[in-house]
């Protein structure tokens, strides 16, 4: 071989070197290089692990200080997934799930195996999370995990702060309740600075929901630097937990339990009634609302809604049947705050403003049809003048049970809640020229009607203001029978209980709207600092001189005190020299059911510190229900004796030492037995 | 080489020490360089990937291994240099004998197995790992073989030579180490090319070849793990078998380091210990990511110095034994360095090859000195 041929295949070498070192720049070129960030990113969620720390949800106070909603820790049994499905074959899964749910139930939390299974079957948790299976486990249970943890692998236990309601069940729609994240929920929480994670809980309704933001901590975490099985290696970065701030309401506790209890006594008593004729739908009283507010600044002291539910069922979860109960239609929505979202007609409760429309848009006047003290004759029925049934869909309108008043005035027709006079005022504004045609939708709007009050609650009701514009509008035709049912607060108009009595609010605080508010201020809860107040919102300020006011407040005032007035029996003994209750009773009819019972009323007259409104479904007249639910209310508030309400653990406190009692009682029986 | 005057030469020339053909005049301190270059980056990276986590007690243990190995290695090196290379002819049958017994030994009882591969004898606190260093004798016996003849090779010859290679490579085989053995075919192939093998007996080789390796994954010769090994080169996504995970880690450790790396003993693929076997086989990894590009075609570059020398010297030899010996090692290195790196890039399958001079190991790293040795031994001898 020539030393030319070994230069050649010397040089292949080089060749076959050259072509290795290209092929190894190329490929590092294009890792380093090339695609370094999607390497780096692998490195980092390969080898960072973050550990998160909740932090302690805001709580929620009364006006009075006492918190309605707190937190407690809950001790919550934990399988870790990737054990699970790593060092197990189904059957071994099978009996570790057996075994789990056996030992929890044994240890005194009773918890079903497919309860287990449903949990670690969630996919809101990813391979390698820790998935909670059971929680509220007793401490028993991390003893028998102590002693047994090799028949456990993967199994711990965690402590998580839930919701706990010292008042139990009270003010349950206000509140709200909170629950795992919805995966829609989740999508529009993801990019949240308080970083949310998939199994965290969010306020789903009421208080819990609108202030979610404030109640909210920001959760602390920790980010580890790990090694290939896991152990952490350094720490990259520690930020310790921020609770959320607490929420102070203007709600009042006591308050807010008696209304819930009278509510409930009160359609309790609905349902005693008998119909007048078998034929008429029965009282069945499936639900009601009551709302209580201070008129001076619209603030919310109470609101009840029945039927009510428990925001603890949400604490643990429930299962799907549950929930298919709470949103059944024949359970009657349980969920649902009809205070703030039932959408009623007010019934007669809406003559104080038709009253206001009249006045004001001069129907009732110097100049008017009638003047304020002008009489006018009451037959029982109202016959529209000159009538052509189609263009106004009735030639007559009747009072309610065919009664008949004789000569009213403005005052007395509202104290015994003179249809009639109303229908007359209704239809003179429809059609006479001379008048605002829409008075009455005006007036409406001003005292609040057919808009959202702005309190702040989720799921507020805009109500209904039926008027002519609107329909032509619509393309739908307005008569002049739309009117005159309007005038008594019936037809299409609708309105929320929370509207009702915001409207009532104005009247009686001298024509100022507020915004009703739930909310007084939030606090840091570490301080005591306030971090934001809220300031009265005033949306209206309505034109009510005394000229108008003055009459229709004596109408009002006449309702309970007189004895021609229609809650006048409802108010029997009620102390009206020193707390003046003016009030308006509604009886609204809803087609094909029973009537809707209603009464609005503001005290003590001349300056008004509450008005109270209810409303009970399926109910009867207002007279009968609302009025005396809504008198058991303000008794005590004119009286200054308001009970006040228990937390649970005082109730659990008390039982002690009259179990204690008790059996002193029996001994002393025992022993009087022994001497006869 | 410094110009210097005709009268300074001629009175070099008179002095024998002096002489410009002596050969310590032609000692090659590129490829030292390269080789010391080299084996200290070695050094660092293992003691990066070794010495844990705790910065008030690092631990030192390979460092100071592998330092004592590189010197070690070195002190073979200049044995290796200073006998002159032609001396080894006559003891190569000798030397090849020996190590073919070591490799027959070593799969006996008096072996050690560490990996599943039965490749190691234990000395106390050392290991001896027969073949690496009977990857020099096979050079030494082929480059002699094939030295004797001037001329063209007759397939008897080719025959001849590919038994010398194949022998010893079964035997490795049989432990079993195929990244090993695969070094030897390389060694083979390259040696039987600049020995002056024809292109007819080149293809009739490859065939061959080519379907006994056909036969052996198919067989049951191979453990599981090689198949996996070169199944999941061939395709990643056939599940996660730690093969795959091997190599992924790795590509993620070296593509996390970017251009400039995330600095010494801040890799985090590295601190977390997320790449197996990193110390030795992956130890490029370590240098991918807390020196990035730059450090790992430094690397590279190291290497590509080192070959070139080695080439220049296969060149420059006086003899065909000299080029062929040269030959050899630049086989030997070639292909360590392309399958060591090129598995932490994912461009060639796993195997458990070391990389020269950097891996953590006594006998590869001395096993490469002492190869090196030779060459600068052959190049120092071109003149005499």
């Amino acid at each position: 071989m020539s030393p030319e041929s070994l230069r050649l295949r010397l040089s292949f070498l080089a060749l076959l070197a050259l072509l290795a070192f290209g092929a190894l720049v190329a490929r590092l070129w294009f890792l380093q290089v090339l695609s370094s960030e999607e390497f780096e990113a692998q490195a980092q969620s390969n080898t960072v692990r973050v550990l998160y720390e909740p932090a302690p949800r805001g709580r929620i106070f009364d006006r009075n200080g006492n918190v309605l909603v707190d937190n407690r820790e809950s001790l919550v049994v934990t399988v870790d997934r990737f054990t699970f499905d790593t060092e197990f074959d189904e059957d071994g899964q099978e009996a570790l799930v057996l075994r789990l749910a056996t030992e929890i139930s044994r240890a005194g939390r009773l918890t079903k195996v497919f309860e287990i299974n449903d949990a670690l079957g969630d996919s809101r948790f990813g391979p390698l999370d820790s998935v909670p299976v059971a929680d509220d486990v007793t401490e028993n249970f991390e003893i028998i995990l102590a002693e047994r943890a090799d028949e456990f692998p993967g199994v711990g236990t965690d402590l998580r702060s839930v919701r706990t309601y010292p008042y139990g069940d009270l003010g349950a729609h206000i509140l709200g309740y909170v629950s795992l994240l919805s995966e829609e929920q989740y999508e529009l929480v993801a990019d949240d600075p308080k970083t949310y994670r998939r199994n965290d809980e969010i306020g789903q309704t009421g208080i819990e929901a609108s202030f979610e933001s404030v109640l909210r901590g920001v959760p602390g975490f920790t980010r580890l630097e790990v090694d290939n099985v896991g152990d952490p290696v350094r720490v990259i970065e520690q930020v310790d937990p921020v609770a959320g701030a607490d929420v102070h309401l203007t709600l009042d506790i006591d308050i807010q339990a008696m209304a819930e209890k009278e509510l409930l006594a009160g359609l309790g008593e609905a349902r005693q009634q008998e119909t007048d004729d078998p034929n008429d739908p029965p009282f069945k009283a499936p639900g009601g609302a009551m709302v209580v507010l201070d008129p001076n600044g619209s603030e919310v002291l109470a609101m009840a809604s029945f039927p009510t539910y428990s925001p603890s069922e949400f604490v643990s979860g429930f299962s799907d049947d549950r929930w298919a109960e709470l949103q059944d239609p024949n359970n009657h929505q349980p969920l649902h705050n009809r205070a703030l979202a039932g959408i009623y007609p007010p019934g007669s409760t809406f003559k104080l403003f038709t009253a206001y429309a009249a006045m004001n848009s001069g129907v009732i006047g110097p100049r008017g049809v009638l003047d304020t003290r002008t009489l006018y004759e009451d037959t029982g029925v109202y016959v529209v003048p000159s009538c052509e049934e189609d263009v106004i869909a009735s030639c007559t309108f009747k009072n309610a049970e065919e009664a008949i008043y004789g000569p009213v005035d403005l005052i007395r027709a509202i104290t015994v809640s003179s249809d009639v006079y109303f229908y007359y005022l209704g239809d003179t504004m429809d059609r006479a020229d001379r008048f605002d045609r829409e008075g009455i939708q005006r007036a409406a709007v001003l005292f609040g009607f057919g808009a959202q009050s702005g309190i702040a609650l989720p799921g507020e009701g805009v109500g209904r203001v039926p008027s002519p514009s609107a329909a032509e509008a619509a393309g739908e035709p307005w008569r002049t029978g739309d009117s005159i049912v309007l005038a008594i607060g019936q037809g299409v108009l609708g309105a929320t209980p929370l509207q009702l009595a915001n409207g009532y609010a104005a009247f009686a605080n001298g024509g100022t709207l507020y915004a009703p508010k739930m909310v007084e201020r939030v606090e840091n809860p570490v301080t005591g600092e306030v971090v934001q107040a809220f300031a009265d919102r005033v949306l209206n300020q309505v034109y009510l001189p005394n000229s108008i006011r003055t009459p229709i407040l004596h109408g009002l005032l006449g309702v309970t005190s007189e004895l021609e007035g229609t809650a006048y029996f409802a108010f029997a003994g009620f102390p009206h020299e020193e707390w003046e209750v003016a009030g308006k009773t509604g009886t609204a009819e809803v087609v094909g059911k029973a009537d809707n019972s209603l009464f609005a009323a503001f005290g003590p007259n001349p300056n008004p510190e509450y008005v109270v409104v209810a409303i009970m479904e399926e109910s009867g007249f207002g007279a009968s229900v609302a009025a005396p639910a809504v008198r058991r209310v303000l008794e005590p508030l004119a009286t200054d004796s308001v009970p006040a309400v228990r937390t649970i653990d005082d109730l659990a406190d008390l039982s002690g030492p009259v179990e204690g009692s008790e059996s002193e009682e029996d001994g002393v029986d025992a022993s009087s037995g022994g001497a006869a | 080489m410094a110009v210097i005057s005709i009268e300074e030469r001629r009175s070099r020339e008179l002095d024998p020490r002096s002489s410009p053909y002596a050969p310590w005049m032609h000692i090659d301190v590129l490829l030292i360089l390269a080789a010391a270059g080299l084996a200290a980056i070695g050094v660092g990276a293992i003691y990066s990937t070794t010495r844990g986590r705790d910065p008030e007690n690092f631990d030192t243990f390979f460092l100071e291994r592998q330092s004592l190995f590189a010197v070690a290695g070195a002190l073979f090196m200049v044995f290796a240099a200073w006998v002159p290379y032609q001396e080894l002819a006559k003891f190569a049958v000798a030397i090849y004998g020996v190590g073919i017994l070591a490799l027959i030994v070593v799969l006996g009882p008096l072996g050690e197995e560490v990996n599943g591969a039965r490749s190691w004898f234990r000395f106390g606190d050392f290991q001896l790992q027969p073949s690496e260093f009977h990857k020099l004798a096979v050079i030494v016996a082929v480059a002699a073989f094939l030295s004797r003849y001037e001329d063209h090779m007759s397939a008897p010859r080719v025959f001849f030579a590919v038994g010398i290679v194949a022998w010893p490579g079964l035997l490795v085989l049989l432990q079993p180490d195929v990244g090993t053995a695969l070094i030897y075919v390389f060694i083979g192939f390259v040696l039987l090319l600049i020995g002056g093998i024809r292109f007819r007996q080149v293809i009739g080789i490859a065939l061959i070849a080519t379907t006994v390796v056909v036969l052996m994954v198919n067989s049951n010769m191979l453990e599981e793990y090689q198949t996996n090994r070169l199944r999941t080169f061939v395709d990643p996504t056939t599940g996660i078998t730690e093969a795959g995970f091997q190599q992924r880690q790795a590509q993620i450790a070296i593509g996390n380091g970017g251009v400039h790396g995330t600095g010494y003993g801040e890799g985090s693929q590295t601190l977390s210990g997320l790449v197996p076997q990193q110390h030795t086989d992956f130890i490029f990894t370590v240098i991918g990511e807390e020196f990035g590009f730059v450090g790992a075609a430094t690397t590279l570059g190291l290497y590509a110095l080192l070959l070139l020398r080695i080439l220049q010297a296969a060149r420059l030899a006086k003899d065909r034994f000299g080029a062929l010996i040269c030959s050899g090692v630049f086989a030997m290195i070639l292909f360590q360095m392309f399958e060591a790196v090129g598995m932490t890039l994912g461009i060639t399958p796993i195997t458990g090859i070391p990389l020269p001079l950097v891996s953590y190991g006594g006998s590869s790293a001395i096993a490469t000195l002492i190869g090196l040795g030779l060459v600068l031994n052959v190049r120092m001898r071109r003149f005499t």
